[in-house]
């Protein structure tokens, strides 16, 4: 038989303050620390389940999209039909990356619409901002960072559709070895268009979530501007306009602007479809991402 | 308590002067902040926050020189060991005090292997370890309160500034923060400022004390020497108030009658015999008499 002394097996010691003697990492932990915080309250990782079904329900039809046009060249090779994306001749021409960023731009804008104002608005809106700011950190690494976690999602959310394309087609076609090198070019192009588009649409978002520190009225202002930027040209184009005036015009609409000028600049379709100098659209492109960073960095300042 | 060597001073003002516009918040104010319990003490308006936010690196001087720890304000790095609890909420709702106190270990440079231990043993210093796993926007105000002294004390820091910590509070929710930043001081050997209008607090809890007023520093001294026993004597009897003052008087002492009580200047061994015998004389019934206790609310008068 025990005693109840013989049956105390532990101890509990309260061993006080510990003080950390460990290393600090300093500010690339920060920057990484903020960037995949961004990453997952955009998606909404780690919290309800409302905060994950609106970025998924936007972003899923945009993949999809990618398998439906792979599906689509799939089904014509079945049929013994040659299909052609890239620039070889065509005997049926299907839509390709060109055709599928024209698609998903305006999917993405949304996406951006609803994730972008989640990375900067709460914080702002909760004044966790005040205790990021006595941190050892800068502004420079908070913004940065969020620029970059939204830069990412945005960037993701134009890439994986182009890449469940090419994969596609790559398995949809007998001679794997030569759809490469016909299509090889596509990558890149395909690449540096998301990386454009994602850099213009982040920065735009970031800044007009900065007006406010409420995510729903960013998400309904940005939606707005999207929506006001892409009639505008439509309205001004009653009064027939010369083609020159209607195409500088349809600069201000972004969708217009980031689902077919930029990607023909990317595709090297531009001279075929555009009259205005090709510097126009890209020198309007910079200004306006510059303008957006440096309107960001004026609300932030006027607001520590 | 934890050892660690402290540099001194820990805050450094040299000559501050901050204008906003034709406001003048602070007027070429000098001051240091050594370790223990400082209190920054001052009216509405005096400069106490401005003089938090340069420090903290929020805004810059207008000129002179403020120094965290011998480094400039303006270098983030002079921010890894320092803490900050603001006055005002500033809490996310949604997340757990474990999650957020890791994720604001991380962000001042607390590897991710040891943010989630120093977050939970935070938690546990202030008394919300059963709690950590709950939605902040669920806690009460004093747990709020704890969440935001934790997430300043979360990266071990060697000085944390903490801006009105009993605002909002009830008595025993004050008591407990003051005991806990007195343990925070002692147990923890983290130097503490306080910056605050309640006297009280200022004369339980601190050490020392910068009183600012007008943005110029009106007083820096320990909290002691300020308030220390004077030489005057203060009694009160519950009767014969008047023949007790005519005693005294043809005693050669100069009672001065005020509001429940007489005092008495200069007060030495064969006064307080004289007062004994004038008290026997007059038959008054004492009721309390004792040397007097200077208050930090007379430096305000003053």
């Amino acid at each position: 038989m025990t005693t109840n002394q013989q049956e105390r097996t532990g101890t509990v010691f309260d061993i006080g303050y510990q003080s950390y003697e460990g290393t600090r990492e300093g500010r690339s932990l920060a920057w990484k620390t903020l960037i995949i915080d961004g990453v997952k309250n955009g998606m909404g990782i780690g919290r309800g389940g409302w905060a994950k079904f609106l970025p998924w329900l936007v972003l899923s039809p945009t993949i999809a999209t990618g398998l439906v046009f792979a599906a689509i060249a799939a089904f014509f090779e079945q049929l013994g039909i040659e299909v052609d994306t890239g620039e070889g001749a065509n005997v049926i021409d299907l839509p390709g990356h060109e055709d599928l960023t024209s698609v998903i731009s305006f999917m993405i804008l949304i996406f951006a619409a609803f994730v972008g104002p989640e990375l900067v608005c709460p914080d702002r809106r909760n004044r966790v901002i005040h205790l990021y700011f006595v941190r050892p950190i800068t502004m420079f690494d908070y913004l940065g960072a969020r620029w970059c976690a939204l830069f990412i999602l945005l960037l993701a959310a134009s890439l994986l559709p182009h890449i469940t394309l090419w994969v596609g087609l790559l398995f949809g076609v007998a001679d794997a070895l030569g759809h490469i090198q016909d299509n090889w070019l596509d990558i890149p192009r395909f690449v540096g268009n998301s990386v454009v588009f994602a850099i213009f649409t982040t920065s735009i978002t970031i800044a007009i979530s900065s007006i406010t520190d409420r995510r729903m009225i960013a998400t309904l202002i940005i939606i707005g501007i999207i929506m006001i930027a892409s009639i505008a040209p439509g309205i001004i184009s009653i009064f027939n306009p010369s083609d020159t005036v209607t195409e500088l015009i349809n600069l201000i609409g972004l969708i217009d602007l980031s689902s077919n000028i930029v990607p023909s600049i990317f595709f090297d379709t531009y001279s075929e479809n555009y009259n205005l100098n090709i510097a126009i659209p890209i020198v309007w492109m910079i200004l306006l991402t510059i303008g957006s960073i440096a309107a960001t960095w004026r609300f932030y300042q006027a607001q520590r | 308590m934890t050892a660690f060597s402290q540099p001194s001073p820990l805050l450094e003002a040299r000559e501050l002067t901050k204008l906003y516009g034709n406001v003048q918040a602070l007027d070429q104010a000098s001051f240091t902040v050594g370790s223990g319990i400082t209190g920054l003490l001052g009216p509405n308006g005096a400069g106490k926050s401005t003089a938090i936010r340069i420090f903290l690196g929020l805004t810059d001087a207008s000129s002179g020189t403020a120094l965290v720890m011998g480094a400039d304000t303006r270098n983030p790095e002079a921010r890894v060991r320092l803490g900050y609890m603001p006055e005002h909420d500033c809490l996310p709702p949604n997340q757990s005090a474990a999650n957020f106190l890791t994720h604001m270990a991380e962000v001042s440079g607390i590897p991710p292997s040891r943010s989630r231990a120093l977050a939970a043993d935070t938690l546990r210093h202030v008394g919300l370890f059963e709690e950590r796993y709950r939605p902040i926007g669920g806690y009460s105000t004093g747990m709020k309160q704890r969440v935001k002294l934790a997430q300043a004390l979360v990266h071990d820091p060697i000085l944390i500034l903490l801006d009105e910590p009993t605002a909002g509070l009830d008595p025993t929710g004050r008591t407990e923060m003051l005991n806990l930043i007195r343990r925070i001081a002692r147990e923890f050997g983290i130097s503490v400022v306080l910056s605050t209008h309640l006297m009280q607090d200022v004369e339980r809890t601190c050490d020392n004390i910068v009183l600012l007023d007008l943005g110029r520093v009106k007083e820096s001294s320990d909290v002691k020497s300020l308030t220390q026993e004077t030489e005057l004597v203060y009694i009160e009897v519950a009767n014969n108030r008047d023949e007790f003052i005519s005693e005294l008087q043809s005693r050669n002492l100069q009672p001065t009658l005020e509001t429940n009580a007489i005092s008495i200047p200069d007060v030495d061994g064969p006064k307080f015999d004289a007062i004994r015998d004038a008290l026997v004389t007059s038959e008054a019934r004492l009721v309390r008499m004792g040397p007097r206790q200077r208050a930090l609310i007379d430096l305000f008068r003053t």
